[in-house]
């Protein structure tokens, strides 16, 4: 078992070294470079190479990626062009609302889909699953920023039920503990339901072919014929195996996830790596862009990791000896 | 209904829908099996033996299935029981084989907890009780290492060895029916004689009945008591095993037995009959299901409503179209 754990840990090594590569020369793309922020029309002509030079940005691609990565494997990722500090503080004051605001839509939107998938499977063509089935298709489709506002609309300015905007109470996050957890939740809870309901639709759809499609095997009829009670059917053999599949998408479901909380961040004001991302973007703060679009990438691959793990930890057939 | 009957069934219709409209797939079977025989029920692919054999046990999904007539099992009807008495009956009185043991049992379960499951549901032993049980089943069929394979994984069998514990869920709670519904089809042939030496085996020593479902008519006179030949989604011949070889009736078993090498009727110039089982949709639904397979008989052979003729004692054929051929009537040569 640990073996194949620390044989996947190991695959992880090349995804890495490829992933910095990518990252590296789409910075090497762009245009301007980590001094750019400090040019200033009075300094002497040369002055700018020879800052260039010093700051190491005339060497050779290979020399600026070993230097590159050394610095980030030490966790300096160069200097925000626009706020003139290290792209790490920037991105730390934000990451922690995204990395909220994502388990929060990831638990939201298993507590949503994968019960809806199953009852939609198990009651097939039948009023349960008509009626979520219409769901799936009419949410579907929905840009995320539309049904952002509808529940802005209805539970935060009609019903008041929960704030709009920002991803903390500042007297609360002030007076900390308990007044500031429950606050934070508080706003999540829109920004939060908003990406389950849209995320959770092509689980649902999913879970339920699945379900349908185990529950007609085989070995369901030989789990019938055993006198299983129709409810331990579920629990013990339909369960297991239709949910298989999804916890081998749970990787792309994260990283979709946190990918989604871009478009949520901006549309609930919740500073966020999100809306840091699209900041940078319009700004043109290379480094930090590309601090970002590393993150995201890392996220994508330890989902991925984090998926055949746990396929591993379900499926005896993908254990190797 | 006599003392000896284990299993009756009644007039059994089982229908599928198939786009809106139910289409009976079994069409008026009336059977009986009695305690401690073994039952073959023979026909070719699509006549509607496994839905027979499913609708036993009530294993159909009753979305787009429906079941009507009676199959009483000791006297009760299994058709009107509730899910609870059902639930009884599955695995504790009937154990089902199924024919492809590669998807017959749950990929993500080891095959000793497959068969404690059945004594779950019909016994009170205890855990030891049921592992002990279970390596005791797993050694009754043949398992070479019955502690090993208790912890194997189904993927990990071959395919005889994952029919053999197949056979020992079905048989874990003693059931007295057994229904193996071709279980050696998926098997190549060296496993399929050990499999079926297995069941002829288990049950001489215990007892208990069988219905077997198979294609080959060899099994059947090896290990049969009585057989019945289905055509179509009826029954269209019943006899003891015997009388069934020795004197064939429906021009349907005739072909059966013609083709299988061994048998050599009188007949040897019997038709090879031809074109295939209808399907469901253009199944003919009025007169003698068979009359469109041998056109060279005249209409006035068959029947208007074909009925059972007892011609001898336990031997009944449908229709009247059996008598040409008894007489040795089929003139026409052969396709
Ligand atoms: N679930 C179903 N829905 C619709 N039609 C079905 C269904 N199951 C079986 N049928 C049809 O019912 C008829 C009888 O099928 P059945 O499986 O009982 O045949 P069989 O005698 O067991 O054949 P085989 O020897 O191939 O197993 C066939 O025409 C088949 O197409
Ligand atoms: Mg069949």
């Amino acid at each position: 078992m640990w073996k194949i754990v620390v044989r996947r840990l190991l695959i992880l090594i090349p995804q890495l070294i490829a992933l910095s590569l990518i990252v590296f020369f789409l910075a090497w793309l762009m245009p301007g470079d980590a001094l750019r922020g400090l040019l200033d029309p009075s300094m002497p002509p040369g002055e700018m190479n020879r800052m260039r030079e010093e700051a190491g940005l005339n060497d050779p691609w290979f020399v600026q990626y070993t230097r590159w990565v050394g610095n980030v494997l030490q966790g300096d990722l160069g200097r925000s062009l626009q706020h003139r500090v290290p792209v790490t503080r920037v991105i730390g004051d934000n990451m922690m609302n995204t990395v909220r605001l994502s388990i929060m839509t990831t638990v939201m939107l298993y507590a949503i889909a994968l019960p809806l998938g199953l009852l939609a499977g198990r009651k097939h063509n039948k009023i349960p699953d008509k009626v979520i089935m219409l769901y799936v298709f009419t949410f579907f489709s929905i840009p995320t920023i539309v049904l952002a506002l509808l529940m802005i609309f209805f539970f935060a300015f009609g019903l008041g039920w929960f704030p709009a905007m920002n991803a903390v109470d500042v007297r609360a996050a002030f007076e900390g503990g308990w007044p500031e957890f429950w606050s934070r939740i508080h706003h999540l809870i829109l920004p939060s339901m908003t990406g389950a309901i849209l995320g959770g639709t092509g689980i649902i759809y999913f879970l339920r072919n699945q379900v349908i499609d185990v529950q007609n095997s085989d070995y369901i009829t030989t789990a019938r014929a055993k006198g299983t009670p129709e409810r331990r059917v579920y629990t013990h053999h339909v369960l297991r195996n239709a949910l298989l599949p999804i916890a081998g998408g749970m990787g792309a479901s994260i990283a979709a996830v946190v990918a989604g909380s871009l478009f949520i961040e901006r549309t609930f004001t919740i500073n966020g790596m999100g809306q840091l991302f699209f900041d940078s973007v319009l700004g043109r703060d290379w480094p930090v862009a590309n601090a970002l679009i590393m993150f995201y990438a890392v996220v994508g691959v330890v989902a991925g990791l984090l998926a055949d793990i746990t396929i591993m930890l379900v499926d005896p057939r993908i254990r190797i000896k | 209904m006599s003392n000896d009957t284990l299993l009756q069934i009644k007039d059994l219709r089982v229908s599928f829908r198939i786009e809106g409209q139910y289409y009976a797939a079994v069409d008026g079977v009336n059977l009986e099996i009695k305690k401690d025989e073994v039952f073959a029920l023979v026909g070719e692919s699509g006549c509607g033996k496994s839905a027979m054999a499913l609708s036993i046990s009530r294993l159909h999904n009753e979305n787009y299935t429906q079941c009507a007539g009676e199959v009483l099992y000791e006297g009760k009807d299994l058709l009107s029981m509730t899910p609870a008495e059902m639930n009884n009956v599955r695995g504790g009185k009937i154990g089902m084989i199924f024919q492809d043991p590669l998807t017959a049992m749950n990929p993500l379960m080891r095959i000793g907890a497959q068969i404690e499951e059945t004594l779950t549901y019909h016994t009170n032993l205890s855990r030891a009780e049921k592992k002990a049980r279970a390596l005791e089943l797993l050694e009754r069929v043949g398992m070479v290492n019955p502690a090993l394979t208790y912890d194997q994984f189904p993927h990990e069998l071959s395919g005889g060895m994952r029919q053999r514990s197949v056979i020992a869920i079905a048989i874990a709670a003693k059931p007295d029916l057994i229904i193996a519904d071709e279980p050696t089809t998926a098997l190549d042939v060296t496993i399929q004689a050990q499999i079926l030496d297995l069941l002829d085996e288990l049950r001489t020593g215990t007892g208990g009945s069988m219905i077997l479902i198979t294609h080959d008519l060899a099994v059947v006179a090896d290990i049969a008591d009585r057989v019945a030949v289905m055509y179509a989604g009826q029954i269209v011949e019943t006899a003891t095993v015997y009388d069934l070889f020795a004197n064939p009736l429906h021009p349907y078993t005739r072909s059966l037995l013609h083709s299988m090498p061994s048998a050599l009727t009188e007949e040897a110039r019997l038709h090879t009959i031809q074109g295939i089982v209808p399907t469901l949709k253009n199944l003919p639904r009025t007169g003698c299901r068979f009359a469109e397979r041998i056109p060279w008989h005249n209409a006035s052979l068959h029947e208007e409503n074909p009925t059972y003729h007892e011609v001898t004692p336990g031997h009944f054929v449908l229709c009247t179209c059996y008598k040409t051929f008894a007489l040795g009537g089929g003139t026409h040569g052969t396709a």
